[in-house]
């Protein structure tokens, strides 16, 4: 994959939909989810730690995750985040707004795949 | 706050988080720890894996606080606030206001009537304003206080003797301290269903 960095404007625009794609994998935290986006890009998108903590607590207070707290391996409180059956329909919403956006910009740019 | 089995040194978390609600601090506690134990997986000694960590994060209190600004700014606009929430904050923005009128309205009321009216409708109007800005962190302070208005409340108009310019600006009926009184249990009640029901806690 060639290389490419992320600008600040796409990172903002699409981590809502790649957070609520990735915990409706199952339930995480915090550091695991950004372990996961980094997987999924193959390290192409670099958050920065601290991005994705209000982004859980905006959700949380909309009602679309919710969170309890538990227990890390080593015994350390941790705070794990799951979906609400509420973020279903905004999940779908979501997807169906960027794999239109996906479309339109792969028929510009690639006409033989329109 | 401690860092149990963690690889931050007590220190260093101690003035990173210091500051942050307790809920807050101990997430990015956590988060910490765990990226700097993957800093150390990936071979990085223990002081330069508790930097990268400190680094890869950034200011935590800058993060704890977009995480406040994300959970209060507007929440009730985003997610529409709830009948009963609505009727609560405007109940006691009504009776705040009524308290600061019937003062104008009163004749000769005493010093003591205008104080406890003016205090009564402050701190009506003040909850008021503050339940329209309440999330989880303010919850507990608008419970406490709206039972301690109502109480007050009632425990005053209950004494006449304490205030007796009061019986004439209020015209105290039984049915006016039972009116309080049902608004009163019914406000405790729909803050304390907020915390179940995740629009107001």
């Amino acid at each position: 994959m060639i290389s490419v960095k992320i600008s600040k404007d796409l990172n903002a625009a699409s981590a809502t939909a790649i957070v609520l794609g990735i915990l409706r994998e199952g339930e995480s935290y915090g550091y695991a989810i950004i372990q996961r986006v980094r997987d999924l890009s193959s390290e192409e998108v670099e958050w920065t730690d601290g991005m994705l903590y209000p982004i859980l607590h905006r959700l949380e207070a909309d009602g679309l995750i919710s969170a309890r707290w538990g227990e890390s391996e080593t015994g350390r409180k941790r705070k794990y985040y799951h979906l609400e059956p509420a973020a279903l329909p905004v999940f779908d919403d979501t997807r169906r707004q960027w794999t239109t956006i996906n479309e339109i910009l792969t028929r510009l740019w690639d006409p033989k795949k329109a | 706050m401690g860092s149990k089995e963690g690889l931050i040194s007590p220190n260093a978390l101690r003035q990173a988080l210091s500051g942050l609600p307790p809920q807050i601090a101990a997430e990015l506690e956590d988060h910490l720890n765990e990226a700097a134990e993957a800093a150390r997986r990936s071979g990085a000694p223990s002081a330069e894996a508790e930097k990268i960590a400190l680094l890869r994060l950034g200011d935590p209190g800058a993060v704890g606080k977009a995480c406040l600004q994300a959970v209060r700014s507007d929440w009730w606009l985003r997610r529409g606030m709830p009948h009963e929430l609505k009727a609560v904050i405007g109940g006691w923005m009504a009776l705040g206001i009524l308290f600061i009128s019937r003062i104008c309205a009163a004749q000769d009321p005493d010093t003591a009537s205008i104080a406890l009216c003016i205090a009564l409708g402050l701190g009506s109007v003040g909850l008021g304003m503050a339940l329209l800005r309440a999330r989880r962190e303010v919850w507990r302070l608008a419970l406490g206080a709206s039972a301690a208005l109502t109480a007050v409340t009632l425990g005053l108009l209950l004494q006449p003797d304490f205030a007796p310019g009061l019986v004439a600006v209020y015209a105290l009926q039984p049915a006016l301290i039972s009116v309080i009184t049902i608004f009163g249990a019914f406000s405790i009640g729909t803050l304390n269903m907020a915390r179940s029901r995740r629009w107001a806690v």
